[in-house]
């Protein structure tokens, strides 16, 4: 045989055509003679190909749900999911250009806040120096650089800071009042004139919150009690 | 014949892309075409006309919403047709309860008794299948006569091997005793 297939190759597709004539595919596994039942064989005949007309309702239900057309469909899904994409990659270049803005506005704001912090006086709430001129005007200083200033010819020992809570307000006049010397003597209440009135350095913690108003309307009420 | 079918093929074909197009005739023309075939595999596995029915709509809702799927590798026809097994085995599914599935291991019946089923006509035998409990339908119908094994069937129903064998046995008994009650 093998000497016949080198001389002509055409011959071996003779062989198999001989050989395999009469082969058959074996049928599934399950279909070996003991697998095959009688009954199942015969009801299989008998309805295999049976058929029967459904009422015409069942077509009116179908039609109700079939998609308007599969290609529309598919197209619209499909540029439903391209929308989608669309709008996602939209709102997250926002969302990135809105965070770079925030980012470089806090750059900005950042070194004005630092230089900004030594300009605001710390201690604005607080009165360092009251000053009366001797017609009822008291000076206020609130910190310490404008203190020196109204107090440049005085020899003045500022207080130390104190950062704590504040005492309710009438107390805290009250303190003041008793702190500051009488600026009239007796002689000078009855002639009615005014003398130097001595500065006296007052103790933050004692005068807390109050306004220039308020201190002079105090100090006008503590004249008016003493005359 | 050969040309013949290469017609049909052509038809269907041409049948289907319409259907896809979403023309209501082409639809209406593939409803009326395959509904009495597939409506007979659904009437096998229901267990009322009532259900056989629901099979049917369900079913080719199911063909019509996915025929763009179909790549035309085999017969329209058998593609048609797995899709209603499916949505049978899906209702089987849904109606099954615990009590219709029993385990058997030692009952499997190979009695090859001959059967009186030529006096029976296709109806009388429909009556008798439906009459028989959910899974010992299913799995008859599945086995006797889709052609599946024990093994794809347990896999389908989500079941053992020993039970599809059980409802078999049980199946084959209940249609042997309901013909014999007919047939006296």
């Amino acid at each position: 045989m093998k000497k016949e297939l080198n001389k002509n190759p055409k011959d071996l597709d003779q062989i198999f055509k001989e050989g395999l004539s009469n082969f058959q595919v074996p049928p599934p596994s399950r279909k070996q003679p003991e697998d095959i039942n009688p009954l199942d064989e015969a009801v299989k005949n008998v309805l295999n190909e049976f058929e029967s007309t459904p009422s015409a309702n069942v077509w009116e239900n179908v039609k109700r749900r079939i998609p308007f057309s599969l290609k529309v469909k598919r197209q619209l899904n499909w540029w439903t999911k391209v929308a989608a994409a669309l709008i996602i990659g939209l709102a997250a270049t926002v969302a990135l250009k809105e965070y770079q803005a925030y980012k470089a506005a806090e750059m900005v704001i950042q070194p004005e806040k630092n230089e900004a912090v030594p300009a605001i006086p710390i201690d604005s709430d607080f009165v360092y120096e009251l000053r009366n001129d001797g017609k009822n005007n008291i000076t206020k200083s609130n910190n310490e650089e404008s203190a020196r200033e109204i107090l440049s010819d005085e020899v003045v020992t500022l207080p130390e800071r104190v950062v704590e809570p504040v005492s309710p307000l009438e107390n805290k006049v009250e303190s003041v009042v008793s702190t500051l010397d009488n600026p009239l003597n007796e002689e000078q209440k009855s002639s009615g004139k005014l003398g130097e009135v001595p500065l006296r350095t007052v103790n933050t913690s004692d005068i807390g919150t109050l306004t220039i108003k308020e201190k002079e309307d105090q100090n006008k009420e503590q004249e008016n009690r003493n005359k | 014949m050969v040309v013949n079918m290469q017609l049909q093929a052509t038809f269907d074909m041409d049948l289907l892309q319409a259907c896809i197009e979403g023309k209501a005739h082409a639809q209406e023309a593939l409803y009326t075409h395959f509904s009495q075939k597939m409506f007979g595999i659904c009437l096998r596995y229901a267990s009322d006309y009532h259900s056989a029915e629901d099979i049917l709509q369900e079913g080719f809702v199911k063909v019509f919403k996915n025929l763009d799927r179909f790549r035309g590798d085999g017969s329209f026809e058998g593609w048609l047709k797995r899709i209603f097994v499916n949505t049978s085995i899906e209702f089987y599914r849904k109606a099954v309860t615990k009590r219709n599935i029993v385990e058997l291991d030692s009952v499997f019946d190979q009695g090859h008794e001959s059967l009186a089923l030529d006096n029976l006509a296709a109806k009388d035998l429909l009556n008798i299948i439906q009459k028989l409990p959910n899974g010992y339908r299913t799995v008859f119908n599945l086995y006797g006569i889709e052609g599946y094994t024990h093994k794809e069937i347990a896999s389908m129903l989500g079941i053992s091997e020993g039970t599809s064998k059980s409802q078999l046995a049980r199946a084959r008994e209940s249609i042997k005793k309901m013909i014999q009650n007919l047939n006296d």
